[in-house]
């Protein structure tokens, strides 16, 4: 079949059986070259049973009829419209954005997005991603004409005249804290991040994880507890006492201090 | 436990730990740019919001998503769609379908309870059932397929075989003694009258001398423990005294002819000449057995009432008293099983032919004072003091 990569145990044969080819009248040798373009992006490294699982884990079918469709297949694209369509316009939630989307996926050239699959993922969710990336830019190409009195105002950064004092233990409170926050694996900085900054419930969470919503709970008690632990221990290595590192604490929840312009001071610093 | 000021600290820490993330978190000024400089691509939102990255690749994910507001709302948005979220507006009527989910199965396991309790109410009620009624409505005795019941069934289909190789190849004995005993009693009884009527019919007599003698109860007491046919019990224990002194003066008494006649699974035999009664006190009965002596033939039938039939030879000679003391007040066989009922409801069952007893399950708990073997249902019948007549399983 020509390919560049070791075909382990008839995978491709079996990948060609799996991915239905005949359906989109598409080539073996077209099928298995999609195959490796996905290999050489995701999965540079495999080999033997490795790539053979990496292989089978791909959704040969959609990849099939996406590669089809990049060929220019008239059956591959009526196959396409008969299952996405409706989905794209549910998903969008407008004929026009829909259209949109789909105008892309077809490109004006022949080489639209379509030809981007790779079937790492259901071709339906990647559809629903590009979507969702097509309202995002024309959301942020919107904003873009919006007249500067439609701009919500800023809220005042005033400090009161009492927490000057602890304005500098405050910040270093909490540039601490972001670097502490940095050293967390990625599942916990994924998880501080999606609890703190998009306010999702621990239910949602731990939906998303697979997992029970207590054992989200105890993992982010486990993470505040190790990064109090670190900061605490941090400052009084620094010099500050347990009640004043206390007192920047509350001082930093409660009092309207310039986060942005710490954790931007923290950026170049490093 | 956490202290207050802990508390008010763990407080202070998540209001602080909110703020530097969302800082941190916030988008640079172009607004989509994280500090890698590049987005993840959409298939690959898309696989980590599948669940299908694993290793390496989840975890570069991961880290990305943590830094990256736009990916990470990508793949929230994913995931909300994809179903594996929560939507908070929905709550409510997600959690009212979920406490209605397990209700389909709960119904239908509240009616296959309900319709099996109902169904062994009825066994029950048949279990209990006067004879009579069941025989009027028709119903079949009720299947006890317990365990025990298997067992049971086992244990007598062995010794049915037992029987049946005793019966085509002479009976065996355990010793001498005992084929010397058996014989005796062979040879005092007509030839084809039922071993069981021998047998009884020494029991009769036993009872009755001791009645007789003064040792046995009250005439009342005494006329209930006559062990007979349960059809004609109770007219017996009405008159008892009559019965005794026809069945001392060697005479048949009536009732013992209607229940010959009424017995057609025993081959009927012709009364020989009675033995003479000495008229003499009888030996009280053993404390562990009951003495079976070679018996007056004439007095057979009160006893043989109810045997479905006997197996000729083999019998024992006594049968052993029944466990925990209690008294014997009737006895019916069925090839070499016997069954024996007592005080309280008891029933009693013999495998081999009256050696050991096992109590066995009864459908009341009135004093019983008969027993027989019901040929047609292939089941017991007893008989209370008051004449009220149970169908019991074998």
């Amino acid at each position: 079949m020509g390919a560049t990569i070791p075909d382990v145990h008839g995978i491709f044969a079996e990948a060609c059986r799996l991915a239905d080819i005949e359906r989109y009248d598409l080539s073996a040798e077209e099928l298995v070259r999609a195959i490796e373009e996905s290999v050489k992006r995701y999965a540079p490294a495999a080999a033997g049973r490795e790539l053979r699982k990496f292989i089978l884990s791909l959704r040969l079918d959609d990849l099939a009829l996406a590669t089809a469709c990049a060929r220019g297949s008239g059956r591959a694209w009526g196959e396409f419209y008969k299952r996405y369509h409706q989905y794209l316009i549910d998903t969008a939630g407008e004929y026009d954005l829909a259209d949109q989307v789909i105008a892309e996926l077809y490109g004006t050239d022949g080489r639209g997005k379509i030809g981007n699959f790779r079937g790492r993922s259901s071709l339906k969710t990647w559809l629903h991603a590009l979507v969702y990336q097509a309202r995002v830019e024309r959301h942020r190409r919107d904003q873009k004409l919006v007249g500067f009195d439609s701009l919500p105002a800023e809220p005042a950064k005033q400090e009161h005249p009492e927490s000057f004092e602890g304005r500098d233990a405050a910040a270093a409170l909490a540039r601490v804290l972001q670097q502490e926050i940095a050293k967390l694996e990625a599942p916990q900085r994924l998880l501080l991040a999606w609890y703190y900054n998009d306010g999702l419930r621990l239910a949602q969470i731990a939906r998303m994880r697979g997992v029970h919503e207590s054992t989200i709970s105890r993992e982010l008690e486990g993470i505040r507890k190790r990064v109090r632990k670190q900061v605490l221990q941090r400052l009084e290595e620094q010099g500050l006492s347990r009640a004043r590192i206390e007192e920047s604490l509350r001082h930093l929840a409660e009092a309207p201090v310039d986060l942005d312009g710490i954790m931007e001071n923290a950026r170049n610093s490093r | 436990m956490a202290r207050p000021l802990e508390s008010a600290s763990n407080r202070l820490l998540d209001q602080v730990l909110r703020k530097v993330m969302q800082a941190s978190g916030q988008p640079s000024s172009a607004g989509v740019q994280t500090a890698s400089g590049s987005h993840l691509e959409p298939e690959l939102v898309a696989a980590f919001a599948e669940g299908r990255l694993r290793g390496a690749q989840l975890q570069s994910a991961e880290s990305h998503l943590a830094g990256c507001p736009a990916c990470r709302q990508l793949a929230t948005a994913l995931l909300e769609d994809l179903g594996n979220l929560e939507r908070p507006r929905r709550r409510a009527l997600f959690e009212w379908r979920r406490w209605m989910r397990p209700a389909p199965v709960l119904a239908t396991a509240l009616v296959v309870g309900s319709v099996l309790y109902y169904q062994r109410g009825q066994i029950f009620r048949r279990a209990v059932q006067p004879a009579g009624s069941n025989a009027e409505i028709g119903l079949a005795p009720a299947p006890a397929r317990t365990e025990t019941a298997r067992r049971i069934t086992r244990e007598a289909d062995a010794a049915g075989r037992r029987d049946s190789d005793a019966t085509q190849n002479g009976p065996r004995f355990r010793n001498k003694n005992q084929a010397d005993a058996v014989e005796r009693v062979n040879k005092a009884a007509p030839p084809n009258t039922s071993a069981i009527s021998r047998i009884g019919a020494s029991a009769v007599a036993s009872q009755n001398a001791r009645a007789v003698s003064g040792h046995g109860p009250p005439d009342e007491r005494q006329a209930s423990r006559t062990v007979g046919n349960p059809a004609l019990h109770k007219q017996e224990a009405e008159q008892p005294a009559r019965a005794l002194q026809s069945a001392i003066r060697n005479e048949p008494s009536e009732k013992a002819e209607e229940n010959r006649s009424r017995d057609q699974a025993v081959p009927r035999a012709e009364a020989p000449p009675a033995r003479e009664s000495s008229g003499k006190e009888q030996p009280p009965t053993p404390k562990k057995t009951l003495s079976l002596p070679a018996a007056s033939p004439a007095r057979a039938p009160a006893f043989s009432a109810g045997v479905g039939g006997g197996v000729a030879g083999g019998w024992p000679e006594s049968v052993a008293a029944l466990p925990g003391g209690a008294p014997l007040r009737a006895m019916t066989a069925q090839d070499n099983r016997r069954w024996a009922v007592s005080d309280s409801g008891k029933i009693f069952r013999s495998l081999d032919s009256g050696r050991t007893w096992i109590a066995i399950p009864s459908p009341t708990a009135e004093d019983l004072v008969s027993i027989r073997w019901d040929p047609a249902t292939n089941s017991l019948m007893v008989r209370d003091k008051q004449g009220r007549e149970y169908k019991a399983q074998p």
